[in-house]
């Protein structure tokens, strides 16, 4: 777990019902800004075998807002203690 | 072009299957088979995450064209024929009933008569000699069960266009669902699913749309339930037993023909290039060249509108004293003109316009065709018109 000044950062998972989505997703937020990797989705969080977009806990609140603009379909945001530098969104 | 026999081909049978393809689209498939290979919506590295990002380009371009707001509600299928059958087989149960044109392809008329054996009512609406449809027919043959109307938008016979817009404003009237055989349109004559009323739109990807066989799909309306006929992995839910209810994963299992999708997105891309508009008006011209000349033929017989307005690049005809396959096989190897004769899988249509005997010889020019390639077809007919022995 990588915590920084005792303080345990996480990194947030955008998950979605399917590839669709997420492709979706990945391409307005790269638009609208917002760094993401996709990455696959979190076995602990969801059965979906494609992907996840990852995102860094203080981003999380813009690609909120371009989810609600856009209206991609999301199934949840997993937040998941950083283990590694795992944090590299391009 | 050179043919099999060394002889400059002359392709009119872009009614079956539209080719050449643009170099894009060749270049499309190609890439994606070198480049990319890789499964689209299975797993999350950079190949899959490329071929998935063809396969949601392509899907976005449709909706583009078809006016369709959520491109999700377009599946894709191999062709127009699994999308009928899903939309008809997905959604009808004895007791409904189902009105259609008597132009229908056997795509339509036979899934129909399969579910007439389940108690589905099926009935027909006469259209006339030249294949036109007076929606006042399909008005009055509506009733208190009808679950769906049914219709092609052009005749791949002769043609004929449909009123479609009329035929969808009847349908949400009555409270009907409407479906649209698209084939012999989509990517040839503007489809607004939106104006016309449209529920659920089947369309092929290897005609109009200039992509690469193996293609096509079914646009569904927001909120319509379908069942799905086929079940499988879909790369999401893969806890569950149960197929997702979310599309497009309900009616895409399986790893989906991507090169051809790849294909099928550089052919709509090319055709939004050049505008439809400009496709339809040339092949209108072609018509319109195609049926002046033909007319003015001793012994040739003309089915359909006749009429360019009236129709796709779709000419019905026959030549008094020969068989349309023996036609069909002299334009051929005579000639190297590529046409098809037969029934063309439309025994309805057939019946329609008098031809069921004796079938017609197809001639369906495509964008890549030139008033040249015409010139040569009709003096081509005159010359074996002049020959037979009527």
């Amino acid at each position: 777990m990588l915590s920084v000044g005792g303080r345990i950062n996480y990194d947030c998972y955008i998950l979605f019902p399917n590839h669709h989505e997420g492709l979706r997703l990945y391409r307005e937020l790269k638009a609208a800004g917002v760094r993401c990797t996709i990455a696959p989705p979190p076995r602990a969080a969801t059965s979906f075998c494609g992907i996840s977009l990852l995102v860094s806990e203080d981003l999380i609140e813009p690609a909120r807002q371009v989810i609600e603009r856009c209206g991609v379909k999301v199934e949840g945001i997993a937040r998941i203690p950083r283990k590694a530098s795992a944090s590299g969104c391009k | 072009m050179k043919g099999l026999f060394s002889m400059d081909i002359t392709y009119l049978d872009n009614a079956a299957t539209s080719w050449p393809k643009p170099e894009c689209v060749y270049r499309a498939v190609d890439r994606f088979n070198r480049e990319i290979g890789a499964n689209p919506g299975r797993g999350s590295h950079r190949k899959t995450i490329e071929a998935g990002m063809l396969v949601l380009e392509t899907r976005e371009l449709l909706a583009g064209l078809f006016n369709v707001k959520d491109s999700s509600r377009i599946v894709f299928m191999p062709n127009v024929t699994y999308a009928l059958n899903l939309a008809l087989k997905g959604i009808l149960n004895p007791g409904d009933h189902v009105v259609i044109s008597s132009m229908e392809h056997n795509a339509v008329a036979r899934p129909l008569h399969t579910l007439e054996q389940t108690g589905v009512e099926v009935s027909v609406v006469q259209c006339a000699p030249d294949g036109s449809l007076d929606p006042r027919g399909v008005e009055l043959a509506v009733r208190d069960n009808t679950r769906m109307i049914c219709m092609l938008h052009a005749s791949n016979l002769t043609g004929t266009i449909m009123p479609v817009e009329e035929v969808g404003r009847i349908a949400k009237e009555r409270g009907a669902l409407f479906l649209v055989d698209a084939a012999q349109t989509a990517g040839v004559l503007p489809i607004d699913v939106e104006a016309q009323h449209i529920d659920l739109l089947a369309f092929t990807g290897h005609k109009g749309l200039l992509g690469p066989q193996g293609t096509g799909g079914l646009y569904i309306r927001p909120g319509l339930e379908v069942c799905s006929l086929i079940e499988g992995g879909t790369g999401s839910l893969s806890e569950e037993l149960s197929q997702p209810d979310f599309l497009p994963d309900r009616f895409e299992s399986g790893t989906p023909n991507t090169p051809g999708l790849a294909g099928l997105g550089a052919g709509v891309r090319y055709l939004l290039e050049v505008g439809i508009e400009k496709v339809r008006r040339h092949e209108q011209e072609l018509t319109e060249l195609l049926l002046c000349g033909l007319k003015e033929i001793k012994g040739v017989t003309l089915y359909g509108p006749c009429d360019s307005r009236r129709q796709t690049a779709v000419v019905s005809l026959n030549v008094a004293g020969l068989d349309c396959g023996e036609l069909c096989f002299m334009l051929d190897r005579n000639y190297g003109i590529i046409s098809r004769s037969g029934l063309h899988c439309s025994p309805l249509a057939h019946r329609t316009i008098g031809t069921i005997k004796k079938g017609t010889c197809r001639l369906s020019p495509g964008f890549f065709n030139t008033p040249e390639d015409i010139e040569k077809t009709v003096r081509a007919v005159a010359e074996i018109a002049r020959e037979s022995k009527w």
